[in-house]
């Protein structure tokens, strides 16, 4: 069955973006050192993404969702991924504002609640999982109950500042199960779980 | 001598839940391969002043230490010792982290020394002091609680991956420190 699966990439300390994030710097300061194992040429941000090795695998996994869910935040900064992030596959952006006032792009729906959008999600997805995105959608996700999984890309440097994936949860514990742990290349390592609510 | 900071975590990051909690940590598996290697590496503990105040609290002192399979020399790091009641296996330190990380390199010989306690390995880190990182990585969300190396420092530190392993429900992570100041 589909799930849907949060892919971040994050230090070792918890932080998926530096400090002083803004539309203009949407990884904040220093962040583009998380995404560095993506691409190819590790100093280029727009070179190929990486499709070879364990790190290719983790792409090509994330590459062939059928639906992307994610928050403003998110896709603001990087925009829109110009309207389509891989292949043609319907885009969910959740946002508290009136859709009709934002930006209009053939592949994307706008909704204001984390459960319709995650649905809606697994039913365009169909086979194939959900490909979700973001800090804040995350949290959102996790307290409504509607993340499947979990991918993260932990990368071997300590942030010390920035912006964190998993803050403002409730002091709720949440168990997990761990499904794979793969050694990626460049010192990256993804370790995938499943949420247990 | 190498100074490896040793931590169960959650997939969150933290070393410690709400009210110090630890349950969590004991509740995913028993101790590792890489727990074992790297108590065997220990000829001296490091910790601070919170730390030996819940392991007296909790785990009747340094008898808790890995479960009872430590038995060397014990240094606490704090501006106010206590004055009643200590365990003559531990020493305490006054005079800051230099002294510290003296006395306990010196009492580690040929061994390494651990460093127990968030915030002193973060001292640790933002003094260039340590060499490594050691984490068990529990399979659970806190949500709140003692982050690993607490909070703000703008030291940015690149590690080198040592190795990984599946361990019952914990993942064992071991890293070198690479680099202790960048820019």
């Amino acid at each position: 069955m589909s799930a849907t699966v949060l892919y971040m990439s994050i230090s070792l300390d918890g932080f998926i973006a530096g400090p002083n994030e803004r539309v203009d710097n949407g990884l904040g300061d220093g962040g583009e050192r998380l995404h560095e194992w993506l691409t190819e040429a590790e100093a280029d941000p727009a070179a190929a993404l990486v499709r070879s090795g364990v790190n290719g695998q983790i792409v090509d996994e994330f590459m062939s969702t059928g639906a992307v869910v994610a928050g403003r935040g998110t896709v603001e900064p990087a925009g829109y991924w110009g309207g389509d992030h891989h292949d043609g596959v319907p885009i969910f952006i959740l946002t508290r504002q009136n859709p009709a006032s934002l930006k209009q792009w053939p592949l994307v729906t706008y909704l204001n609640d984390i459960s319709t959008a995650m649905s809606r999600a697994k039913e365009a997805a169909g086979e194939k999982n959900v490909l979700v995105h973001g800090a804040g959608i995350t949290q959102l996700a996790l307290a409504a109950g509607a993340l499947d999984e979990i991918e993260l890309h932990v990368v071997p440097v300590l942030f010390g500042q920035g912006r964190r994936l998993f803050d403002g949860l409730a002091a709720k514990q949440i168990e997990l199960e761990r499904i794979r742990i793969l050694e990626g290349e460049n010192g990256v390592t993804h370790m995938h779980y499943r949420v247990q609510y | 001598v190498s100074a490896i900071c040793h931590h169960t975590i959650s997939l969150d990051g933290y070393v410690a839940g709400p009210d110090d909690s630890m349950d969590w940590a004991f509740a995913h598996g028993r101790p590792t391969a890489l727990a074992d290697e790297t108590l065997n590496r220990l000829g001296a503990i490091l910790a601070g002043r919170r730390w030996y105040e819940l392991a007296k609290e909790r785990w009747n002192g340094v008898d808790g230490i890995y479960g009872g399979a430590y038995a060397g020399p014990v240094f606490v790091l704090t501006h106010s010792p206590p004055h009643d009641d200590v365990d003559p296996r531990i020493t305490f330190i006054t005079d800051g982290i230099e002294e510290a990380v003296a006395n306990a390199q010196f009492a580690a010989g040929e061994k390494d020394v651990g460093i127990f306690g968030a915030s002193l390995s973060r001292q640790y880190l933002n003094a260039g002091l340590l060499d490594e990182i050691v984490l068990h990585v529990a399979p659970v969300l806190l949500g709140r609680g003692v982050s690993l190396f607490g909070d703000g420092s703008d030291e940015r530190v690149e590690l080198e991956r040592v190795s990984v392993a599946a361990a019952d429900g914990l993942t064992d992570l071991r890293f070198r420190v690479v680099k202790q100041r960048q820019g």
